[in-house]
């Protein structure tokens, strides 16, 4: 009875909204959206948990200007006491950003509290955000947090409103997407719904959700798919804010479905610093089988590393097929038998259309896979099994001591100089 | 009898989705967000500290409060050491000079007074409700942009999301920022300019004021906020009400000294390194302290006091000492692969 008349009162709500109302008061597209996207919110609100941790390594990225005057023996020293030319002591007026940039007016016991203390420069740390995978208690989330090895994960859920927190247990972390899984034992989880990545279309509305520093609802970001197949193909990108407070929570749509993970992949790698977040340029990694992660990351310990084939591609080719000009050595294609001069036609039974295709491919996939590959040598088809490699380590690259006209030996560009050496 | 209320929520969200796909995608401007341009941006100042400070020219928005020339801005040193030389640029075109004449120390804001007389009333931008904002409300930032609008150019609109509205400890810059009451999260874009600018809802109301750029203590992500109106509401009435009134308005509360006796737990934690982010593990408990009696055991990790989130075994010690002798704290312990928790009664402290 009850039942009949909710359905009643539901259909009635709706009949009500889907008559047109008079142009006058035409229920504005904006206010519709936020009604839209508040019921897309509150569909994953229980499958956005919040990821704190423990001890690890507290990291600090010490500016070059810093590190310069630590390292300097003659750097000026602080004014003393009474020193006219002493900058004034200043009430604390609640700083801005002007004022960040006098630091050097506080006094610390030594140079390392003053790094740690230096504002803008300290590497952002947890809590941060995760996704449910599956009901029985997996976990995703983006692996930046755990670059410092902390020793203690903890997992707060909300079910309903009501937080409970678990012990964490960290497994696999696939690298080359920035994702890492973890283990609660918990039961009955409330497992989100995720878009299968060709669906996805550029331009549709996103937001960024996370739940770092407002635990009853998760925060909102709001923007549109900017881009698809971003960093090799393996990420969505969008123009919502992503940054500390959201990274490994869900970019989601209208519905509540989720388009992908949100993870820090810049230029500079997975290193999440405070200084270029919030550029408009925000990366979520799909995630079109949760059970295929769940196998791949569920071991503990495991680590998936960027896949690398070993070859370089004439970019310039207008033909379909990817031209190699070169099958570096010893490298994982080279190894498989490709050759200078192949034109790779196909790569797991999809077309490759030029080297972008080859690449995007390759980029979705990880170290330690295979590929199939069908290359055109002169007018011979071949099928080759490739296993795919990891990057190698570049070598003596920016090491080589560069003279100094006194003497001295400048560092090149990772130079690994001990500090005052 | 959850299918019928499911069957609701599920219908709404259609009806919605259904209602914003016919009336166009994004590319159909909203009537609201132009009305809320209109409604509030003749009332927003570009607001120029014109002395500057150690070579930072001051760059700031503010929204005319109050017809007799009110200006609600966010405060700042190159305001405070600008001598009074404070250039108002109104959306009009017409540029006035203006003076601090209160500062509300908590939230940071100040109130300009434009100078000399107006012959008619000065724009007043509409006051709104924050209370009734709520996280995913759209929302407009109006302000000044930072070195680009010049002269008479006109104020900038910036379009956001109100991402959350809850306490967080912030720091800004070097210090901390302790404003203890719920701001406003948003992620319209800002910039130094825009510091003072009116966050504008849909209705065309003005429901907070932008603050600084600041970072959130917990996490260090860089955050934008706004000081909801309904705080500041107080302070513009009572600066209408007492136009003489000393500049300060509220004084910061400097907290009595609690003269109770510290409390002892008797729960000693691993002392750390220099990273200092040691987690605050048990050593050991002395036998017969409250800790003790309470079952903390070593090897604990302590997770939290309270509400209070320990990060590291200095602030348990910190965290600790705000403690006195026949307070009971709730600690969150991590023991193993559970969670346990412990209530502990502080004793004084026995004399030898």
């Amino acid at each position: 009875m009850i039942a009949a008349s909710l359905l009643s009162a539901s259909l009635l709500s709706w009949g009500l909204w889907l008559v047109p109302p008079p142009p006058e008061e035409e229920m504005d597209e904006l206010e519709a959206l936020q009604i839209v996207l508040r019921y897309a919110v509150d569909r994953v609100s229980d499958s956005v948990v919040t990821i704190t941790t423990r001890g690890g390594i507290r990291k600090v990225e010490i500016p070059d200007a810093l590190k310069r005057r630590m390292t300097t023996p003659n750097a000026p020293e602080r004014p003393r006491e009474g020193d006219p030319s002493a900058p004034r002591k200043r009430e604390d007026k609640g700083g801005d950003d002007e004022e960040s940039q006098k630091p050097e007016q506080k006094r610390y016991k030594n140079e390392w509290e003053k790094m740690l203390a230096y504002p803008g420069f300290k590497k952002a740390e947890g809590p941060t955000t995760g996704i449910v995978l599956s009901k029985d208690g997996y976990i995703l989330t983006s692996s930046w947090n755990f670059e410092s090895k902390p020793n203690v994960v903890l997992v707060t859920l909300n079910r309903g409103g009501r937080q409970e927190t678990h012990v964490g247990t960290l497994l696999g972390v696939d690298r080359a997407a920035g994702l890492a899984l973890l283990k609660i034992s918990a039961t009955d989880l409330a497992v989100p719904e995720f878009i299968d990545p060709d669906e996805v279309r550029v331009g549709s509305w996103a937001c960024a959700l996370g739940r770092a520093i407002a635990r009853e609802r998760p925060e909102i970001k709001y923007g549109v798919i900017s881009a698809k197949d971003r960093i090799d193909g393996k990420a969505l990108q969008t123009d919502a804010a992503t940054s500390p407070t959201n990274y490994g929570g869900p970019l989601i749509d209208k519905r509540g479905r989720i388009y992908g993970i949100i993870v820090p992949l810049g230029a500079r790698g997975q290193e999440a610093s405070v200084n270029w977040y919030d550029s408009g340029i925000g990366f979520a990694v799909p995630v079109p089988d949760p059970d295929e992660l769940i196998e791949r990351l569920g071991k503990e310990g495991t680590v998936l590393e960027p896949a690398f084939l070993g070859l370089q591609m004439n970019e310039d080719r207008t033909e379909p097929g990817a031209l190699v000009t070169k099958a570096i050595e010893d490298m994982p294609a080279a190894k498989a038998g490709v050759k200078d001069g192949d034109v790779i036609l196909e790569i797991d039974g999809k077309q490759v259309l030029n080297s972008f295709t080859l690449r995007f491919a390759v980029g979705r996939r990880r170290a330690g896979d295979e590929v199939k590959l069908v290359v055109l040598r002169g007018e011979e088809r071949i099928e080759l099994t490739v296993t795919l490699g990891k990057r190698p380590k570049r070598q003596n690259v920016g090491k080589i001591p560069i003279p100094m006209p006194d003497g001295r030996r400048k560092p090149g560009r990772d130079g690994n100089r001990p500090p005052g050496g | 009898m959850r299918v019928p209320g499911v069957f609701l929520l599920l219908a709404l969200t259609l009806t919605a989705v259904a209602a914003v796909e016919s009336h166009g995608g994004p590319n159909r401007r909203s009537a609201k967000l132009r009305k809320a341009v209109e409604a509030v941006q003749p009332a927003v100042v570009k607001v120029f500290g014109l002395k500057g400070f150690r070579g930072i020219f001051g760059y700031r928005t503010g929204v005319i409060v109050h017809e007799s020339g009110l200006v609600l801005t966010r405060g700042s040193v190159t305001l405070d050491e600008a001598d009074g030389r404070i250039a108002c640029h109104l959306h009009d075109g017409r540029r006035l000079m203006a003076r601090i004449v209160r500062e509300d120390r908590r939230s940071k804001m100040v109130l300009l007074k434009l100078a000399g007389k107006a012959d008619k009333p000065y724009p007043t931008a509409p006051l709104g409700v924050s209370k009734d904002l709520l996280p995913g409300h759209f929302v407009l930032l109006i302000g000044n942009a930072y070195k680009t609008a010049r002269g008479r150019e006109k104020t900038a609109v910036n379009f956001g999301i109100v991402s959350a509205i809850t306490r967080v400890r912030l720091r800004s810059g070097m210090m901390r920022f302790p404003y203890a009451r719920p701001v406003i999260l948003h992620d319209a874009m800002n910039n130094p300019g825009v510091y003072g600018g009116p966050l504008v809802n849909l209705d065309g109301k003005v429901i907070g004021i932008s603050g600084n750029l600041v970072e959130s203590r917990d996490t260090n992500a860089q955050l934008h906020y706004a000081i909801p109106i309904d705080d500041l509401k107080e302070f513009i009435r009572d600066t209408v009400k007492h136009p003489d009134a000393p500049i300060v308005y509220a004084p910061v509360e400097v907290a009595p000294v609690d003269k109770r006796p510290p409390g002892v737990h008797g729960i000693r934690v691993l002392r750390g390194g220099i990273t200092r982010a040691t987690p605050a593990y048990v050593d050991r408990v002395l036998p017969g302290s409250p800790g003790f009696e309470a079952g903390v055991r070593s090897d604990d990790l302590i997770l939290k006091i309270d509400e209070t989130s320990v990060k590291s075994w200095k602030s348990f010690r910190r965290i600790m000492e705000r403690y006195r002798a026949g307070e009971t704290v709730r600690l969150t312990l991590k023991r193993g692969d559970g969670i346990e928790i412990v209530h502990v009664t502080l004793v004084e402290e026995k004399a030898q």
